[in-house]
This record gives C-alpha cells, sequence and structure tokens, in this order.
C-alpha cells in the first residue's frame, strides 16, 4: 500500500513535470512567434518603404511635369513666374508688355497647349470679373479646355458655376501661391483628376486671375494598387487635408509621410503574418499532439508501473517474511542463559539485503556451550536457503557430538553431497565446557576469531588467533577436518565475526580492517564498557561511522562470547 | 581465456572475479571444458587476477571438482589470502 502511494507521488510530480514543460513549450513556442512577427513586420516596413520610394518617385516626377507645363505657359502667356525661396510662386503680369488677349485668342491658346502636352487633361483659367467685363456671363469669364478622346471641348465655366468659390480658384488667390487640389471628380470626362493651380497678378499685385492644369491621376491609383503587395489591401496617398487615425486592433498599418501627403498601408494582419500564420498553427498542433501521445504514454507507463509494483509489492513482503523467519533461527533474548553465571555473551546479525548467508548459533546441552559464527558463499536469497540448511544441520549433528572438528566434518559431509552450485559455507565451531573453560574448536575457512586473554598480572592482551584452517564446508566431502583444544581462564574472551565486518567500505573503498577490530576492543575497555552487549553495540557504531552511509555490501555478523569462570 | 591442449587446460583470469563477473567466467568454462572431458590437469595463470570473491571461489571450486590436478599460478597476495583462509588453497597446488 505503502509502495503505490509512492507511486501516486511519482504519477503527481511526472504530471506536474509534463505540465511544467508543456508551459515552458508554450512559453518559448509564443516568444519565437513574438520575435519572428517582429521580423515579419520590420521586412514588411522596409519592403513597403522601397515599394513607395518607387511609386513616390513616379508621382512626383507626373506631379513636376505639370508644374513644369504650367510654368511654361503661364510664362509664355501671361508673364513671369515669380518664385520664392520658401517654394511658393505666382505669376507677375507684366502690364507693360502684356497684350490681353480675345476670348477667342484665349481658348485657341489653351488648345494648341493641350495638344502640345498630352500629359494634361484640361487646362482652365478663371478671370476675376472685372478683366473681361464685356463678356456680361453670370459669375466671370473661366475658359476650359478639355480632352475628350482625340477632340477638345470648349467651355466657359464661368456661365454656370461660381468658379471662384471652388477650391482651385479660392485656394491660391487666397495664398498667393501656387496649390495642387485634392484629386476630384471631372464631370465631363468622369475621371478622377488633380489640378495645379498658380494665382495670376497683374500691376500693383492686383488679382487678376488662376490658371489651372489638370492631370489624370488614374494612373497614381493603379501604381499604387501595384505597390501594395496583399491581396485585401491598397496603398493609398492621404493628401495633408486628410485626418487620419492610424491604428487598427489584427490590422498591419503602415504610414509614409512626405511633403505631398501621407502614404498608408492598412492590411488585415493575417495576409502580412500569412506563413506565420499557418506555421503558428502547424506547430500548435503539432504541440498538442505531442501533448496528447505523450499523456496516453504516460497513462499507458504508470498502468504498467503499478502492475509491477504491485508483483514487486508482494515479492517484498514475502522477503520480509523470510527475513522474519530467518532471524527467528538466531538466538536473540539477552540475557541467553539467566541462569548461568558462567557466561557473558551477544550476537549480533545484519543482513546487507532483506536475507542473508551468515549465520551464528549457540545453546547449552548439560555443562557444553556450543557456538558457531558461518558465512554462506553469496549473499541474498541462495545464501539464506543455504544458511538454513547448514543451522538446522548444525543443531541435528550437535546432538551426537561435542568434538567440533566431527561436527565440521558430518556438516561437511552433508552439505557435500549433491552441492551442485558449489555453495559453500566458512565456519568457526567452538565447544566451551563451563565447568573447566576447556574450549574445543575447529575452523571450517573461517576468519580467526580475536581472543582476549589476561596475562600473569590478570591484565587483557588481544590478539588474533591463529587456528588451522581447515577447507570451507560443503566443498569435498572426503577432506579430514582437524580440531584444537585451548583453555579459557575467568576473564578471558572470544570475538568472531564475519567478514562483513572487517571488509566495511566507506565510500573511498577503505577497508575497516583487522587493526580496526582490535582498536575497538582497546578503546572500549578504555571507555569500561565492559559487557559483550556494550561492546558488540560500540564496534557497530564505529564500523557504520566508517561506512559513512555507503550502503553494507556483506552481512554483518558478531559474536562475542566470555568465560566468566565457575 | 581458456586453451586445452593434451589433456591440459591452460586459464588466464585477469581483473576482479566477483559477483559480477563470476558467471560468465564460469559458463565460458564450463562450455570449453564440457567439450574436453579428458582434461587431466588444469593450469590457471592468475598474474592479473586483482580480486576474488566467495562467488569466484565457486568457480575454482568447480575447476577443482572437474580435476583433481589444479594449478594457480603467480597468485597476488590478496587472492592468496582468501584462498588460504577459506581452506581452499589446501586443494590446489598453488606457485
Amino acid at each position: 500500500m505503502e509502495r503505490i502511494l509512492k507511486l501516486k507521488q511519482i504519477f503527481d510530480i511526472t504530471l506536474g513535470v509534463m505540465l511544467i514543460g508543456t508551459l515552458v513549450f508554450f512559453f518559448a513556442f509564443g516568444s519565437c512567434l513574438w520575435i519572428a512577427r517582429q521580423e515579419v513586420t520590420r521586412g514588411t516596413d522596409e519592403m513597403m518603404q522601397r515599394n513607395i520610394a518607387y511609386v513616390q518617385e513616379y508621382i512626383n516626377g507626373e506631379l513636376s511635369r505639370v508644374e513644369d507645363a504650367c510654368y511654361t505657359l503661364a510664362s509664355n502667356t501671361f508673364g513671369d513666374v515669380v518664385r520664392h525661396e520658401d517654394g511658393s510662386s505666382h505669376v507677375a503680369i507684366n502690364p507693360k508688355t502684356f497684350q490681353q488677349p480675345s476670348e477667342e485668342a484665349c481658348y485657341e491658346m489653351m488648345e494648341s497647349f493641350l495638344g502640345a502636352n498630352p500629359l494634361i487633361t484640361g487646362v482652365a483659367v478663371g478671370f476675376e470679373p472685372y478683366v473681361y467685363p464685356a463678356l456680361n456671363a453670370k459669375f466671370g469669364f473661366a475658359p476650359f479646355v478639355v480632352r475628350v478622346g482625340d477632340e477638345l471641348r470648349r467651355y466657359q465655366i464661368g456661365e454656370f458655376v461660381d468658379y471662384r468659390k471652388e477650391d482651385w480658384y479660392r485656394v491660391p488667390t487666397t495664398s498667393g501661391h501656387q496649390y495642387w487640389t485634392d484629386p476630384f471628380e471631372e464631370q465631363t470626362q468622369q475621371q478622377w483628376v488633380a489640378a495645379f493651380t498658380i494665382p495670376l497678378y497683374g500691376w500693383g499685385n492686383r488679382l487678376v486671375g488662376t490658371m489651372a492644369l489638370a492631370m489624370n491621376v488614374g494612373e497614381f491609383a493603379d501604381r499604387l494598387r501595384k505597390a501594395s503587395p496583399y491581396e485585401g489591401a491598397e496603398l493609398v496617398l492621404l493628401s495633408d487635408s486628410v485626418d487620419y487615425y492610424a491604428s487598427l486592433p489584427f490590422h498591419y498599418v503602415f504610414t509614409n509621410s512626405h511633403s505631398g501627403g501621407t502614404y498608408m498601408l492598412v492590411c488585415p494582419e493575417r495576409e502580412v503574418m500569412g506563413g506565420l500564420e499557418h506555421m503558428q498553427r502547424d506547430i500548435s498542433i503539432i504541440g498538442l499532439i505531442s501533448l496528447l501521445l505523450m499523456i496516453v504514454l504516460f497513462i499507458f507507463l504508470f498502468r504498467h508501473m503499478q502492475k509491477i509494483n504491485i508483483a514487486k509489492a508482494g515479492m517484498e513482503s514475502e522477503l520480509t517474511i523470510a527475513s522474519n523467519i530467518q532471524m527467528a533461527m538466531i538466538p536473540k533474548l539477552y540475557p541467553a542463559f539467566p541462569d548461568r553465571s558462567e557466561l557473558d555473551l551477544y550476537g549480533y546479525l545484519r543482513p546487507a539485503k532483506s536475507v542473508g548467508g551468515d549465520l551464528y548459533d549457540y545453546f547449552i546441552h548439560g555443562d557444553k556451550f556450543f557456538f558457531a559464527v558461518g558465512d554462506v558463499s553469496g549473499k541474498g536469497v541462495p545464501a539464506s536457503l543455504f544458511m538454513a540448511v547448514v543451522r538446522a544441520l548444525f543443531r541435528n549433528i550437535t546432538l551426537h557430538s561435542d568434538k567440533p572438528a566431527e561436527i565440521a566434518s558430518a556438516l561437511n559431509t552433508a552439505l557435500s553431497d549433491g552441492n551442485e552450485t558449489n555453495v559453500f559455507c566458512t565456519m568457526f565451531i567452538g565447544v566451551l565446557d563451563l565447568k573447566t573453560g576447556h574450549l574445543s574448536y575447529c575452523n571450517a575457512g573461517h576468519n580467526a576469531p580475536v581472543i582476549r586473554r589476561r596475562d600473569a598480572e590478570n591484565k587483557p592482551v588481544v590478539s588474533y588467533m591463529k587456528p588451522e584452517v581447515n577447507l570451507a564446508l560443503g566443498v569435498f566431502p572426503a577432506f579430514s577436518f582437524s580440531g584444537e583444544e585451548t583453555d579459557l581462564k575467568q576473564g578471558e574472551a572470544l570475538l568472531l565475526y564475519t567478514d562483513g565486518v572487517t571488509e566495511a567500505e566507506n565510500a573511498a573503498h577503505e577497508q575497516f580492517g583487522e587493526q580496526a577490530v582490535l582498536d575497538c576492543l582497546h578503546r572500549t575497555r578504555e571507555m569500561s564498557l565492559l559487557t559483550a552487549k556494550d561492546f558488540v553495540d560500540h564496534l557497530v557504531a564505529e564500523i557504520d561511522q566508517h561506512a559513512d552511509g555507503v550502503d553494507q555490501s556483506d552481512d554483518i555478523t558478531i559474536l562475542v562470547v566470555e568465560y566468566k569462570g565457575k | 581465456m581458456i586453451e586445452i591442449k593434451d589433456n591440459e587446460a591452460w586459464i588466464t583470469l585477469s581483473g576482479r572475479l566477483d559477483t559480477a563477473t563470476a558467471p560468465k567466467v564460469e559458463e565460458t568454462l564450463r562450455a570449453a571444458l564440457f567439450e574436453a572431458p579428458a582434461v587431466r590437469r588444469i593450469v590457471i595463470d592468475a598474474t592479473n587476477l586483482s580480486y576474488i570473491s566467495s562467488s569466484g571461489l565457486r568457480v575454482i571450486l568447480g575447476l577443482r571438482k572437474l580435476c583433481a590436478t589444479t594449478e594457480m599460478h603467480h597468485v597476488q597476495k590478496d587472492v592468496r589470502a582468501v584462498l588460504d583462509l577459506t581452506g581452499i588453497g589446501k586443494l590446489l597446488v598453488i606457485s
């Protein structure tokens, strides 16, 4: 259950990471898109600048041709063109040299001018009423010649329109200098024209009238249309007199102001960003599909993990049970023999995995104390199975023999039988006569125990025993084991252990070592840790301190037996 | 490395023979020796064998069971200590 809860945490974390990943993706994608839009806008701006420069060159060229024609006509017909430094100009008629033409002469002059200047669609000259008083027109004399197809038509505007109130006449006469009108629809031809007008002044700066040349600006519209690269937008040229507000949501707006007016392009953004919007859509779709795939994959994996985890949890609970069974084989109750004052002993076993291959065992038969420490080759479940067999055999064989060499021999024969995997068990077997302190032992390939003797002055002397090695158990059935004997005096003790103690490693792969065990014995004496349990606890603490958090790689087993005497 | 000639198997072991490497070594040796059942002498060159664990000892024991005359030459100190400690060294001719 705990495992499954942990899985839930993994689920939450993974989901969180995925969500954050998605956010990061969209943020990065959004940023890229924003930068791309800036770039596209900048590129479009540059393109529009170029396009407008072309159009402007064309338009300005056409306009200045009309202006030049106008100045030529004015100077040929009326007098000097006076140009000021600020660019303004008017026509000054010299009364001494100027011969006022007849009405007919006016028309003829205008017709011949139009014939020579195909660019100009019409010429009009509006005179103040006092100039041609004899005509007796309704509003004054304003001859107008216009090109209609191949023919030229004459009109006297003054007969039906008060031309002096119209822009083309009013503005230049009010301001005193030349003026381009806004484009307007010319009635006779039904075409869009703009007119260049210039005021005429006579003697004493008296206003005489205004001359106007009209040109077809339809061609301008064509050029502007061609300069706009987008279907949904047209480039327009706004004259200075037009107010505009150049901002529209979701639209690209480009404006470029000149003295002659403002060029302006308003275009739906999706046209400008066309490719980009496709990309945006595609990447969004790909992103969403990836996200969905990721979620599906994640859910699938999670389900799978859940199954594995349940199986694993089952296995682990079995291992826990196995571990409990194994630990139950090992005597752990202390004091072990409350009615036996001859002994102080303590055993400790900590497997590296759930179950291990180390063992220790002890019991008393009559006045004989049997004890053993063993180490099965390998670790984990296989070793633990072998260990259980060893322990059961040990208990059984000791019923019939109290001689360690015989016990080792019998164990070896039983374990070697059909041992195809060559698993073996090193073991130190001892039998201590509690009455006399006589110790017989047999070392079957195990680490030499530490022995604490008493010297003549009853001071403790600690050293490693040097027992005969014999052979590990379970290898060769025919091996002949030999035992040894010694006597323990009161206060003398044995420390048995497995190589998990001396080979405990720290992060630098330094082993705890045999000397450290001896040193620890000295230290505990100084610290007055005198009982077997105190010593073992301290030794384990020193081993753990040495390992400093590094995983225990081998089972650790310690058994201390002190003979207290009769 | 194993080489079999004239009823003798010459084996070269190097590096660490432990839980991680032993199964592979065991399988290789087993396969090679299975094809040559008449091996009378096994000679192991342990010059470059730096470490042996209990799993490694099992491999050596397996060889020793196959052939009573199993020799280990140029055994390093640490490896020698393990062989002696467990008594398995007694079963071999060690130099």
